[in-house]
C-alpha cells in the first residue's frame, strides 16, 4: 500500500514537473511581450536581458546626458558618472558631486545603475499611433459574422451527411475531406483571383465570406451528429418536426459542445489572421488588428514598445473571454468524445 | 375509421427488395402484430406506415386516404421507437408536450392530454424529470406517453421493449394490451419475439424476406401454419420437422415407422407418397403408457440424449433412429435408466408439408 501510495506521489509530481515546464516555455514570449511593452527603446535596444523593465539612470554633465555607475573605489560604494571609455576596458569615472576629480577604473568590474521603470506611456502612445479602436471593431466584427456563418453552414452541411439519404453521399464527402489536405498557401492566390473578379477586393466581404463555411467544421459536426440517436432525428419527423425544426429545436440543442469548441478555435482563428487580410483589404478603414500592429513594425525602424503594448492590449479580449468560457470549454473538450 | 390498408407494397433499397408485395389490411382498432427473423423487412413496412421510408411501389392507405405522398406529420400516427428517441435535453412534460406544440396545440389543452397520459402509464410523479434520470422501463412509458398525447388514428411501435430486462418486458407487455383495451385505437406492433407476438396481438402476420407468410389469429397460426417457416417460427421450442415418406397406414421417417391408422388422409391432401415433411410440437408429446392403443394416437420411440429442466416443465432432445426431436413434457418424469423412450402424440396434432414448396398440406375445411 505504501509503495503505491509513493509510486503514485513520484508519477504525479514527475507530471507536475512537467507541466510546469511547459507552461514556462508557453508563458514566456507571453511575459517577454508585457515586459517589453512596458520598457523604454534604449533598454529594449540594449544587450542586457532583464524581465523587470529598467532604465539606465543618467545625469547631466556638461550639457550630455551621461549613465551613472554603481562604482567600488577605496572600499566604499559610491555612484559615479562614466565619462569615457578608455583602452583595454578601463574607463573614467567622475562624481557628479564633484566632477573635477576623475577616476580610471575597469569598466566590467562596475554595475550601472538601473532603477525599475515601467514605460505605461507605451499604451496610450500606441493606442494613439493608428485607429485601434476601428481595428477592434473591425476584428470583432469579422470574427463574430465569420464565426457565426461557419458554425451555422457547418453545421447544416454536417446534418445532411449524418441524418439524410442523398446520391454520392459519402463520395462528395470524401472529395470534402480531401479540400484539406491543400496546404492554405496554396489557395491564397485563386481566393485572391476569384474575390477579384467578384469585385469583393478591399471589402468586409473578402474578410468574412471565404470564412462562413469549413470542412474542418463540418468534418467535426458530423462526427459528432453521428454519436446521437437516429431515431431521433425519426421520432421529431413523426413528432411534426421539419428538418430546419430538428435543426434547431432539437440537434442544436444537443449539440452545445461542439458548437462551442469550434466556435471558439474559429473565433481565434480569426482574431489572428493575419496574411488574408493584409492581401485583401487596404483601406485603413477595414483593417484588422494583427495587420495595424504590423504597421509597428516598418523600414524606419520599429517602435518595439508600442508594438507590444498594442500586441497586449489587442490579446487582452481574448483573455477575459478564455476566463469566461473556459470551464464550459474544457467541459465540451472533454465531452466531444463522449457518447452522451 | 383507421384500418390502415397495404396494397402490393413493394420496398427497395438501392436494388434490394426489402418488402416484396405486401397485401394486407389491419382493421380500425385492431392491434396486429409483424412479427418476423430480423433483417426480414418489419421495420422497415412499419417505417413506410409512418413516412419514415418512401413507398418503392404499390399503395397503402389509413383510414380512405391514400398516404403515399402525405407527409409524416399529416399521416395521424404515433409511433414508439425501440431505443425511445427521447429528446435527451427536454424533461418528461417537453418531450409528452413537443408533438402538440409544434401543432399549436393549446397550451392547457396540452397540459390536461399530458397529465392524462401520465396518469394513465403512471409516470406523473417524473414530469419534471430529464431522460437521462429515468430508467429503462421509465423511458418507455413516457416514449409510450408521448404517443398517447397525441391521439393519434394508429399507433405503431417498433420493438417497444426489445431494451427491457426479461421481468420488465412481461409486464410492459401486458400493459401496452391494456392500453389498446383502453384507447381501442387500431395498434401496428414489431417484433421479432414470438412470444410477444402470439400474446400481444388480435392478429399476428408473419413476415420472412419481405414476403408475408401468413397472417391470422396467434391461436390459429399456431394450430394450422401455413408453411415450414411459420411452423417453426412460432412456438418454442420450434416444431420438430422430419422428412418423411408416406405409405400405407405408416409414415416412414428413416428407419422409423410410425403407424398413423388412415388418419392423416383424411386431414392431408396426400397425392404422391414422398417428398413431405412431417411436424410435431415438442408440447404435443406425452409420455406413453403401456398397454396402450389408442387408434388416434400414435408412438416413437427413441434414446434421450440430453435433458433441459426449467423446474415447471422438462424439455428431453432424443434420437430416433438419427433423426433428432425435442419433446417438451412435465416437471415430474421419470426417464428410464437405459434412456430408451418412447413418446406418444395424437394424431390430429400433427402437421404435413410438402418439401419442394415447403406449403401446409391440409385439406382446406
Ligand atoms: N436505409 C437502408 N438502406 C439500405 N438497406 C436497408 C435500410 N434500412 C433497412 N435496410 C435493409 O432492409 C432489410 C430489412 O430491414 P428492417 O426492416 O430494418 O428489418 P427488421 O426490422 O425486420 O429487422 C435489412 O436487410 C436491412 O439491411
Ligand atoms: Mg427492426
Amino acid at each position: 500500500m505504501a509503495s503505491l501510495k509513493w509510486e503514485n506521489r513520484i508519477s504525479k509530481t514527475i507530471i507536475h514537473v512537467m507541466l510546469i515546464f511547459g507552461s514556462i516555455i508557453m508563458l514566456f514570449p507571453f511575459l517577454w511581450m508585457i515586459s517589453t511593452s512596458l520598457k523604454g527603446n534604449e533598454s529594449i535596444l540594449s544587450d542586457s536581458i532583464e524581465m523587470i523593465p529598467r532604465d539606465q539612470k543618467t545625469t547631466l554633465i556638461d550639457g550630455v546626458e551621461r549613465p551613472l555607475y554603481e562604482v567600488s573605489f577605496n572600499n566604499e560604494q559610491k555612484e559615479m558618472v562614466l565619462l569615457r571609455s578608455l583602452n583595454e576596458g578601463m574607463a573614467e569615472f567622475i562624481d557628479p558631486a564633484n566632477p573635477d576629480e576623475s577616476v580610471v577604473l575597469p569598466l566590467t568590474k562596475q554595475k550601472p545603475v538601473r532603477p525599475m521603470s515601467f514605460h505605461w506611456q507605451n499604451y496610450p502612445d500606441a493606442w494613439n499611433a493608428q485607429p485601434f479602436g476601428r481595428y477592434f471593431l473591425n476584428t470583432i466584427f469579422v470574427a463574430s459574422v465569420s464565426v457565426l456563418c461557419q458554425l451555422f453552414f457547418s453545421s447544416l452541411a454536417a446534418y445532411a451527411f449524418a441524418f439524410f439519404r442523398f446520391p454520392f453521399k459519402n463520395a462528395i464527402f470524401i472529395f470534402l475531406l480531401g479540400t484539406m489536405m491543400l496546404p492554405q498557401q496554396a489557395l491564397l492566390v485563386p481566393n485572391y483571383v476569384i474575390l477579384a473578379k467578384l469585385h469583393w477586393l478591399d471589402t468586409y466581404l473578402a474578410l468574412i465570406v471565404p470564412f462562413t463555411a469549413s470542412v474542418y467544421s463540418v468534418f467535426f459536426f458530423r462526427q459528432f451528429f453521428l454519436t446521437l440517436p437516429r431515431d431521433l432525428h425519426d421520432a421529431a419527423t413523426v413528432d411534426g418536426c421539419s428538418h430546419m425544426g430538428f435543426y434547431f429545436r432539437v440537434l442544436v440543442p444537443l449539440s452545445l459542445p461542439p458548437f462551442l469548441t469550434l466556435g471558439i478555435f474559429s473565433f481565434l482563428g480569426s482574431w489572428n489572421a493575419f496574411i488574408w487580410p493584409l492581401i485583401v483589404t487596404n483601406s485603413t478603414h477595414l483593417r484588422v488588428l494583427q495587420v495595424g500592429l504590423a504597421y509597428f513594425l516598418s523600414d524606419a525602424g520599429t517602435e518595439w514598445g508600442l508594438l507590444m503594448a498594442a500586441s497586449t492590449f489587442s490579446i487582452v479580449p481574448l483573455v477575459i473571454g478564455y476566463f469566461f468560457v473556459q470551464k464550459r470549454f474544457v467541459q465540451s473538450q472533454a465531452m466531444t468524445g463522449l457518447k452522451e | 375509421m383507421a384500418h390502415v390498408v397495404f396494397k402490393n407494397v413493394f420496398k427497395y433499397f438501392d436494388n434490394n427488395m426489402v418488402v416484396n408485395n405486401f397485401n394486407f389490411e389491419v382493421k380500425d382498432k385492431e392491434f396486429v402484430v409483424i412479427v418476423g427473423p430480423s433483417g426480414c423487412g418489419k421495420s422497415t413496412t412499419l417505417r413506410m406506415v409512418a413516412g419514415l421510408e418512401s413507398i418503392s411501389d404499390g399503395e397503402i392507405r389509413i383510414g380512405d386516404r391514400v398516404i403515399n405522398d402525405v407527409s409524416p406529420k399529416d399521416r395521424d400516427i404515433a409511433m414508439v421507437f425501440q431505443n425511445y428517441a427521447l429528446y435527451p435535453h427536454m424533461d418528461v412534460y417537453k418531450n409528452m408536450a413537443f408533438g402538440l406544440k409544434l401543432r399549436n396545440v393549446p397550451a392547457d389543452e396540452i397540459a390536461r392530454r399530458v397529465q392524462r397520459a401520465a396518469e394513465i402509464l403512471g409516470i406523473e410523479e417524473l414530469l419534471q424529470r430529464k431522460p437521462k434520470q429515468l430508467s429503462g422501463g421509465q423511458r418507455q412509458r413516457v416514449a409510450v406517453g408521448r404517443a398517447i398525447v397525441r391521439e393519434p388514428a394508429v399507433f405503431l411501435f417498433d420493438e417497444p421493449l426489445s431494451n427491457l430486462d426479461a421481468k420488465l418486458r412481461v409486464q410492459m407487455r401486458a400493459e401496452i394490451k391494456k392500453l389498446h383495451e383502453r384507447l381501442r385505437t387500431t395498434m401496428m406492433y414489431v417484433t421479432h419475439d414470438q412470444v410477444e407476438a402470439m400474446t400481444m396481438g388480435d392478429r399476428i402476420v408473419i413476415l420472412k424476406d419481405g414476403v408475408l407468410q401468413q397472417a391470422g389469429a396467434p391461436l390459429d397460426v399456431y394450430r394450422y401454419p401455413e408453411n415450414i417457416f411459420v411452423a417453426g417460427f412460432i412456438g418454442s421450442p420450434s416444431m420438430n420437422l422430419l422428412p418423411v415418406t408416406v405409405s400405407e397406414n405408416m409414415v416412414l421417417c428413416g428407419s422409423s415407422r410410425i403407424s398413423v391408422q388412415g388418419v392423416i388422409e383424411r386431414i392431408f391432401d396426400l397425392s404422391t407418397t414422398s417428398g413431405y415433411r412431417l411436424g410435431i410440437r415438442p408440447e404435443d408429446f406425452v409420455i406413453s403408457k403401456s398397454g396402450n392403443a389408442d387408434p388416434d394416437t400414435a408412438e416413437i420411440r427413441g434414446i434421450v440424449e440430453l435433458i433441459e429442466t426449467t423446474g415447471s416443465e422438462t424439455l428431453i432432445h432424443f434420437n430416433s433412429n438419427g433423426i433428432y426431436l425435442v419433446a417438451k413434457l412435465g416437471s415430474d418424469l421419470e426417464i428410464p435408466s437405459d434412456n430408451n423412450i418412447s413418446l406418444n402424440f395424437p394424431l390430429k396434432k400433427i402437421h404435413m408439408f410438402d418439401d419442394s414448396t415447403e406449403k401446409s398440406v391440409r385439406r382446406k375445411l
